[in-house]
């Protein structure tokens, strides 16, 4: 063999080794490391000059080889196969410093101000923001990370600028950062469930900062301040003349829209429902997120020129090419995933039995379901929750949630879990539903089974086995499940050209999020399954950048 | 660790350390109405969370390196560089120095200054590591006598295998220890479990001078004054103690995530691919079928 | 300089400049306001009370405002007392304490660091980031507080040889963070292991 191309993972020993046997027979070697330097890491004791270390003869070889490109500091970013080669994308992070010219003087790590944390060296010590790892093979480098809070959030907003200019007391300053990249600032900061305060630093101390309450904090104070109001800052793009049509007022289409507007489109968002906002108007209930924080959000971006046509459904009498027909050059599917999955046990499908999802969503628009006094509801997320909690202030007297693992694996926020625990509600760990109980063909009980933690399953959470012969009953008026919601694509016609996953999700291409068909694109609950309103918005801020391009492009 | 972060946040008593706390509807009145239950920071409290921020650090961007630099060899303003490449084959062979999962909390690591994790302390070991080769204790300094190595046994499905490996690389440990500074007494502590007795025998040629203890660990406790460790285990039903100026714990190690993730994405096994996981290196074959095969022919 | 003057025993320091935008200098004034909020923060590391440091700004047409920022001036530092009053050892700690924050001063990191607060501020870094002053408050905090101990380290091991431990003993710095810094100091080559004692390893400044 040999004239072939080769890419060596691991720039450690065995990298080496490989590279080195790849390279004698005579073909083409990328050796890529994670990091900045060669080497590899495996301790080796040199019995001549009693050192502990990995010095390897090979090394060198390796870096005079002409038919070995090293590639350091580098990821991969991404892997193709066709026609039985590997198309790989990588990324090469900046060292920003050039080796050829470096010496190794070591005057620059004498005089750097920064103390970081050594991620080489485990953390035992520190290094200074430039600085060498290996001193026998030395690779300067320069770390300038983003900000793990940053890192984090799935629209990168600048945290810790946002948050310092609160510590200044400079209150505008601070919204304006955050606006420049998310369009709905209260509503993150009234219901975010902050995956940035998960990873920030100072909880390694003692707590995260409330990074999610400071953002509601400042954008609260533009709200409250709307008496008076002070003229907006928006730089509209030139009118470029083009349509796009948005199915789906949730967060991801209604940020698609707010940029799309912003960059001179003319934008339409069609809603299914009475009230825009998706999940945000009718499944978050409003004491968690107020109306009217929703509704003068929402009003910014109708400000932009954005048209929202509510109980507009796509499907039957107007597809998604009547859309094409009528002048739209662009399509963002953005239903959201608002189908409650069925539990799949006898007597589901009784009276006094209400989804989650439905249950909120004819709360919400304002006809709520009476539940009586006892209610169960199944389930362990965050619908889960509100649905128990919302149950409660309806007038139950009796609510309980049933969830099959324990609280540990519970996929609902703690913060949420805790509230409900404070206003009553309770919650039986480790039960799993088996049967609906009817009379009349109306609920009258739960058949239930007791459960135990066995091996963990693919979701890396421990699979619940049921206990034989543990079987009770619960007595109630009201079962609520919720035990997830997947999205429904019922109005896709087989013409529609477009795709769906294994999931029966939409299938797009993740780099653009078009989908099968060119001009269409999806994003949000119903291209992910269901998830959290930023990433929402993120997906949204992302299909305006790709619905920009098709169009520019066109 | 968090001691020592814990004193440096205490320097600065404008920062105000407690978390504050945003008001609450209180629960009598949440009920039978619909009303925000959180109110939010009010301006004074939010201005004190705000600055508990720590403002992350990393290269401050002043430009003294350059300054000082002769050969002009720093340019901040470089960008990541993409490459695309095409090949015909992968061989992986990345190291699994970031991704381990960290020991029980019972073995008192983050918790007890001389309780190191094997990684850290190969760091140690090393010439090139934070203390330029010197066997010290990251507490003070100060060089151990007598140190104590600690396996235990996860059981956690899957983790069996690596656990084991984890053996092998404690003993590796232990020798390098001893090669470095005469008289060092060693003592390695393994779970209550035939594999491992199974595998130490298989190693036994390998352990001269170093005691070893088969009855499981008990507890581990810090002396306050010294930070040495007191170590109770048992040894055929009888508990016994001992003292340590340090101790080095066995971690499981694992595939980096991206790696878990293109093994998905190429659908091929890991756990076929798992080798010689005691060079802290996984050494896959070739990672496409068509791959692999070539590597059989050559 | 304003150091020097507490190393000779100076009591307090009081500093007056122009108003802000007045400078015949054009930012000389912004420029000894940093350094000065500087120094101030500096002494509240070492231990002294930072209130003996005082930076007022007027014109040269307000005599009786310049009066009563003296009269203000003399009266604090007559209730703080005499230099050192708020360190409980001795002069000689004194004298150390001041020496190592006058290295810190005079070393570039802080020199360089402080004299770009007004560009971070305004027109941003290198990197175009521009900084809050929370962020560059708490970026100089851990910088001073860093410059500190490293030079008190350092006045300590041109002395004589010593180990973490005694380093750790005098300082009253937590043990874990003297070798933190006395492991960035080798490598940097400012100062190296001299020989073992029983089981300390001693370190001396090169």
């Amino acid at each position: 063999m040999g004239n072939k191309a080769v890419l060596i993972i691991g720039g450690g020993l065995a990298g080496i080794q490989s590279a080195l046997e790849q390279a004698e027979s005579g073909n083409t070697v990328y050796l890529l490391e994670n990091s900045p330097g060669i080497g590899g890491e495996r301790l080796l004791y040199d019995e001549d000059s009693k050192t502990v270390d990995f010095v390897s003869p090979d090394l060198e070889k390796v870096k005079k080889n002409k038919n070995i490109r090293i590639i350091t500091n580098a990821d991969i970013e991404k892997v193709e196969e066709s026609n039985g080669k590997f198309d790989i994308k990588i990324k090469k992070r900046a060292i920003r410093v050039i080796e050829e010219r470096c010496d190794d003087c070591k005057a620059c790590i004498k005089v750097c101000p920064v103390n970081l944390w050594d991620d080489e060296n485990q953390g035992l010590s520190f290094r200074t923001a430039i600085d060498f790892f290996d001193h026998v093979n030395p690779s300067y480098n320069i770390v300038r990370e983003t900000p793990v809070c940053q890192r984090t959030c799935p629209v990168h907003l600048d945290i810790r600028g946002y948050i310092g200019f609160i510590a200044d007391g400079k209150f505008e300053e601070s919204l304006a950062l955050i606006k420049e990249v998310l369009p709905f600032p209260s509503i993150c900061g009234h219901i975010c469930p902050h995956p940035c305060e998960e990873e920030c630093n100072r909880g390694r101390v003692d707590y995260p900062l409330s990074i999610r309450d400071l953002k509601r904090f400042v954008a609260d104070i533009e709200l409250q301040d709307a008496l008076k109001p002070k003229p907006l800052m928006i730089v509209k793009g030139e009118d470029k003349g083009k349509k796009v049509a948005i199915i789906g007022a949730g967060p991801a289409g209604l940020a698609c829209a707010h940029d799309l507007a912003l960059l001179g489109y003319g934008v339409t968002v069609f809603e299914a429902l009475p009230r825009p906002g998706g999940m945000l108007a009718v499944g978050i209930p409003d004491y968690r997120l107020p109306r009217d924080v929703l509704e003068k959000e929402i009003d910014a971006v109708s400000v932009l020129g954005v048209e929202i046509r509510c109980n507009t459904v796509i499907g039957k009498g107007l597809s998604i090419d009547d859309l094409f027909n009528k002048g739209y050059e662009a399509v963002f599917i953005t239903v959201g995933a608002h189908k409650n999955q069925e539990m799949r046990i006898p007597g589901e499908d009784a009276r006094g039995v209400i989804p989650g999802v439905t249950f909120l969503r004819d709360l919400n628009l304002g006809n709520p379901a009476d539940v009586g006094e006892r209610v169960a509801v199944i389930g362990g997320g965050n619908v889960a929750i509100d649905s128990a909690r919302c149950a409660l202030r309806q007038g139950a007297r009796d609510v309980t949630i049933l969830y099959r693992r324990s609280r540990q694996e519970m996929p609902a926020s703690d913060e949420e879990i805790e509230a409900a625990l404070e206003e009553g509600v309770k919650i039986e760990y480790l039960v799993a539903p088996l049967q609906v109980l009817t009379a009349d063909s109306k609920v009258t009980s739960l058949r239930c089974i007791r459960m135990e933690l066995g091996k963990p399953d693919t979701s890396g959470r421990r699979r619940p086995i049921p206990v034989e012969g543990s079987e009770f009953d619960i007595e109630l008026d009201t079962l609520i499940p919720a035990i997830g919601q997947v999205p429904d694509m019922s109005f896709l016609e087989e013409s529609s050209e477009i795709e769906l996953t294994k999931r029966g999700t939409i299938a797009v291409n993740p780099d653009t999020l078009e989908t099968s068909r060119p001009g269409v694109f999806a994003g949000g609950d119903c291209q992910t399954g269901p998830g959290i309103a930023v990433e929402a918005i993120a997906a949204g801020k992302k299909a305006a950048v790709f619905i920009d391009k098709y169009l520019r492009g066109k | 660790m968090v001691e020592e972060k814990k004193r440096y946040i205490l320097e600065f008593p404008d920062i105000s350390a407690e978390r504050q706390s945003i008001q609450e509807l209180p629960v009598e009145e949440r009920i039978n109405n619909f009303n925000e239950v959180s109110l939010g920071f009010t301006e004074d409290a939010a201005v004190k969370e705000a600055k508990r921020c720590l403002s992350c650090r990393r290269c401050l961007g002043c430009g003294l390196c350059l300054a000082e630099c002769d050969k002009d060899a720093i340019v901040f303003e470089q960008a990541d560089e993409k490459l695309d490449i095409c090949v015909d084959s992968m061989i992986i062979t990345t190291g699994l120095e970031r991704v381990c999962s960290p020991p029980p909390e019972r073995f008192g690591y983050g918790r007890y200054a001389n309780v190191v994790t094997d990684i850290e302390f190969e760091r140690i070991l090393s010439d090139n590591g934070p203390y330029g080769g010197l066997l010290i204790r990251p507490f003070d300094g100060e060089m151990p006598r007598k140190i104590g190595f600690v396996c235990w046994a996860d059981n956690n499905e899957g983790r069996g295998e690596s656990g084991i490996k984890s053996l092998s690389y404690a003993i590796h440990e232990a020798m390098l220890a001893k090669n470095k500074v005469d008289g060092l007494e060693i003592s390695l502590f393994l779970p209550d479990n035939d594999d491992y007795t199974k595998e130490l025998k298989r190693n036994d040629g390998k352990v001269p001078g170093i005691s070893t203890k088969e009855g499981g660990i008990m507890a581990i406790k810090e002396i306050q004054e010294s930070k040495n460790l007191i170590v109770q285990w048992d040894e055929n039903g009888n508990a016994r103690e001992d003292e340590f100026e340090m101790l080095v714990l066995s971690t499981m190690p694992e595939p980096a995530t991206y790696i878990i993730e293109l093994a998905k994405k190429l659908d091929i096994n890991l756990e076929d691919m798992r080798g010689d996981t005691f060079s802290k290196e996984i050494y896959f074959s070739k990672v496409s079928k068509q791959g692999r095969k070539r590597s059989e022919d050559g | 300089m304003i150091l020097d003057a507490f190393l000779c025993g100076v009591d307090g320091v009081l500093i007056l400049g122009c108003k802000d935008g007045e400078c015949h200098y054009v930012t000389g004034n912004m420029e000894a306001k940093n350094k000065i909020g500087m120094t101030s923060r500096l002494l509240k590391i070492i231990g002294i009370d930072q209130n003996r440091i005082y930076f007022g700004q007027l014109s040269s047409a307000e005599g009786t405002r310049f009066v009563e920022l003296v009269e203000n001036f003399t009266k604090r530092i007559k209730e703080i007392g005499a230099l050192g009053t708020e360190i409980k050892e001795d002069k000689e700690e004194l004298k150390f304490r001041l020496e190592a924050a006058k290295a810190a001063v005079e070393g570039e990191k802080l020199r360089w660091v402080i004299g770009k607060k007004t560009e971070f501020m305004g027109i941003g870094n290198k990197y175009g980031e521009m900084f809050t002053r929370h962020e560059m408050d708490r970026f100089l905090d851990g910088l001073i507080m860093d410059e500190v101990a490293v030079r008190e380290i350092q006045l300590l091991l041109q002395e004589r040889p010593l180990s973490v431990k005694q380093i750790s003993e005098r300082l009253k710095i937590p043990s874990n963070r003297v070798l933190r810094y006395i492991a960035g100091l080798r490598r940097k080559g400012v100062v190296d292991m001299e020989r073992v004692d029983g089981t300390s390893p001693l370190y001396r400044q090169l």
